[in-house]
């Protein structure tokens, strides 16, 4: 029994990770205005700046609108953005702990 | 030849270029903290007029006006009429009435303080904030008969004004020019530059290790310029507009642009420069870019110096303003410092000073840089014997290309493309026709998609598929009239108290220069880029105005014409590919 809840928990948390990093995609495609992409494009571990998405200084300004607009959090400055935004892993990890929303 | 007969300054110092530069000397400056100015969150530092200010000033101007004129353009007013009285107080009045003046305004954002929400019709917020439109007003106002022109080139607006000027009269289409830089803070202007982590909550330290961003600041200046055959005073001697080509609001690493505005000012050497009055806005990227632009032209050991430590950045009004202080310390032999700058923090190097320097040289470079990548330069002197006329040959365009779009159909050399699409949707249906795979087409606001999409059927015709290299011989300029507005209504949506996102990808459109910016990337356009705004397509304005791009000697190839959106039903791009006549 005890092995089956676990088993529930683990479950639960793993969905919960993988609809946010779902709608977090969708967010993100939709506030950079990505409309070539599609969501099962985006691969959960690459970077978001530099290849991958070819990201550049001002979506690193528009997801700290985002963060606050759909999460709560509020990042200071664009370096403190650089280590949040590292890639789709890194953001979901930091709004699940951090979020006010 | 190009002289300055007068000049003024209206900003939050005083009313006349002499009481700017006095408080300048004394060390005072207007910078002051703000805090719940226009319901923003965020406490800001500012250089702003006092409440009702600008009112009472023009009140006494003009005490009986009994018709509407907004803030911005009761300040543009002030500055003008006061420098027209400078002029006839030296003995060199001008008659502001007479055709042989053009009225030429720099402007970034205007009367943008007066939409509240961005739900306003945009026809109807045309009328009270479109900067060509303003211009109209002040012209009518001062009697003036000719179309007026506004540069709305970022914040360099008011290097590029001087330049357009200067061409344009000695082209011979005027005689004097009636030059008026002004620009007014706004919640606006504030949230967008908050929205990029560009201010400072300090003084900013132009150029200084501890700076962090910039300070924001509101002011109008006027220069009256003349063109002469020979003669004494200030003349200038040239200028330049030098896009990067490298990213919409991002300095460029390697300081392209400053760097090939500068180098033409320099051909005759830089002994005789007393200094050289930098952006300095006090960012990390941008005072980073100017040292290596200045390393590059062989001019780091040139005393420099930045003034917005005392104005703040007053946008379309910086140029002007900077230029006349510039003019005022070459007369006072001295080298105004740097306030806000102690200690280094560029790689440069460059040759500033928290001190005043002295200097008997008697001429000066201003340079400014502005979103969209562009940069102007220009270099005047203070010529005490008569100095040599070097006539430029006014030089004709030539269209070699045409690309008509509106809302109803696309056309290149009047071949009408086969589209099934109208509106905004027939804009998106040329860029997925042409196959073009550019993902950033999708962040443009429609102004830009629009000139865009114009420019990629154009340069196809013209210069053969992408991708495409164009270098410095070609130049990007548009001429429109509602400009960056459609956008604006959109940026404004997301700066309401209820829902306070300021967006920075939406602020950086704000600007409808932006355009030129967006082409010159795609097409490698290191030439001049330029926008500006007229009252109505006058289509001979817009010649005159394409025909001196040609006068900086350098460039060959024109894009540009007429481009306007003010919304999905209403929009027009009216461009051409010009060669020389």
């Amino acid at each position: 029994m005890r092995q089956i809840y676990i088993f529930i928990k683990n479950y639960n948390i793993i969905d919960y990770m993988d609809q946010l990093k779902q709608q977090l995609k969708e967010q993100i495609l939709d506030a950079l205005s990505l409309d070539e992409m599609k969501p099962e494009e985006i691969d959960d571990n690459a970077p978001l700046f530099g290849e991958g998405l070819g990201l550049d200084s001002i979506d690193a300004l528009e997801l700290i609108v985002l963060m606050e607009k759909q999460y709560g959090i509020k990042l200071s400055n664009p370096s403190e953005g650089k280590e949040v935004f590292r890639s789709i892993n890194v953001m979901a990890e930091y709004i699940a702990k951090n979020r006010k929303k | 030849m190009i002289r300055c007969i007068a000049h003024n300054i209206c900003s939050p110092l005083g009313w006349n270029s002499k009481e700017n530069f006095r408080a300048l000397l004394a060390g005072e400056s207007p910078l002051c903290r703000y805090e719940g100015k226009w319901g923003l969150p965020d406490a800001f530092m500012a250089s702003l007029f006092p409440d009702g200010a600008i009112e009472e000033q023009f009140e006494q101007l003009q005490p009986d006006y009994l018709e509407s004129l907004s803030r911005f353009e009761k300040l543009a007013i002030l500055s003008i009429s006061k420098a027209l009285e400078c002029a006839a107080e030296k003995g060199e009045a001008i008659d502001i009435r007479s055709g042989e003046v053009l009225i030429i305004l720099s402007s970034t954002k205007g009367n943008i303080g007066m939409l509240e929400n961005g739900k306003e019709e945009p026809s109807a917020a045309a009328e009270e904030v479109a900067l060509g439109v303003s211009a109209g007003r002040i012209a009518r106002f001062l009697g003036n008969p000719n179309s007026p022109i506004v540069v709305s080139n970022a914040c360099t607006s008011g290097v590029s004004a001087q330049i357009t000027a200067m061409r344009l009269l000695e082209a011979g289409h005027y005689r004097y020019a009636v030059l008026c830089g002004a620009d007014l803070q706004s919640a606006f202007i504030v949230s967008g530059f908050s929205s990029f982590k560009a201010l400072s909550p300090e003084e900013c330290r132009p150029f200084d290790a501890q700076r962090c961003g910039l300070n924001l600041g509101e002011g109008a200046a006027t220069m009256l310029l003349e063109r002469i055959e020979g003669g004494s005073g200030w003349i200038a001697e040239g200028g330049f507009v030098r896009n990067d080509a490298n990213h919409i609001s991002g300095p460029s690493r390697d300081a392209e642009g400053s760097f090939n505005a500068l180098k033409g000012l320099i051909t005759t050497g830089g002994d005789d420069l007393s200094f050289i009055s930098l952006h300095g806005t006090a960012t990390l990227y941008n005072d980073e870019m100017e040292s290596i632009a200045l390393r590059r032209a062989g001019l780091d050991s040139l005393p420099a110096g930045s003034l917005k430590g005392w104005f703040g950045h007053t946008m379309g009004a910086s140029g002007v303003i900077e230029t006349i202080i510039s003019m005022l310390a070459v007369e006072d032999g001295i080298i105004l410092p740097t306030r806000g700058f102690s200690k280094i923090g560029v790689t440069g190097p460059v040759n500033l000073s928290k001190d005043i320097r002295r200097s008997t040289k008697k001429s000066f470079i201003k340079l400014l840089s502005g979103f969209g990548g562009c940069n102007a330069a220009i270099r005047w002197r203070l010529c005490s014997a008569a100095a040599e006329s070097g006539v430029k040959r006014p030089k004709g365009v030539k269209a070699l290309h045409r690309v008509h779009i509106t809302p109803e159909f696309a056309e290149v050399d009047s071949c009408r493309l086969e589209l099934s699409s109208r509106g905004d949707a027939l804009i998106e249906e040329i860029y997925r026709s042409r196959k073009m795979g550019y993902p950033k087409f999708h962040k443009m606001d429609s102004l830009c998609k629009l000139g865009f999409a114009a420019t990629e059927l154009l340069l196809e015709r013209a210069e053969g598929e992408a991708p495409r290299v164009l270098g410095e011989s070609c130049a990007v300029a548009f001429a429109g009239r509602t400009g960056s507005l459609a956008n604006d209504l959109k940026y404004l949506q997301s700066i309401t108290p209820e829902n306070y996102f300021p967006s920075p990808a939406l602020f950086v459109y704000t600007l409808p220069n932006i355009v030129t910016g967006e082409i010159a990337i795609r097409n490698g356009i290191k030439g001049e880029s330029n926008f500006f705004l007229l009252e109505r397509k006058d289509w001979m304005q817009v010649e005159r105005i394409m025909g001196s791009l040609l006068q900086d000697n350098k460039t060959e190839r024109i894009i540009g014409g007429w481009l306007d959106y003010l919304d999905g039903e209403h929009f027009e791009a009216d461009i051409y590919f010009y060669k020389e006549l």
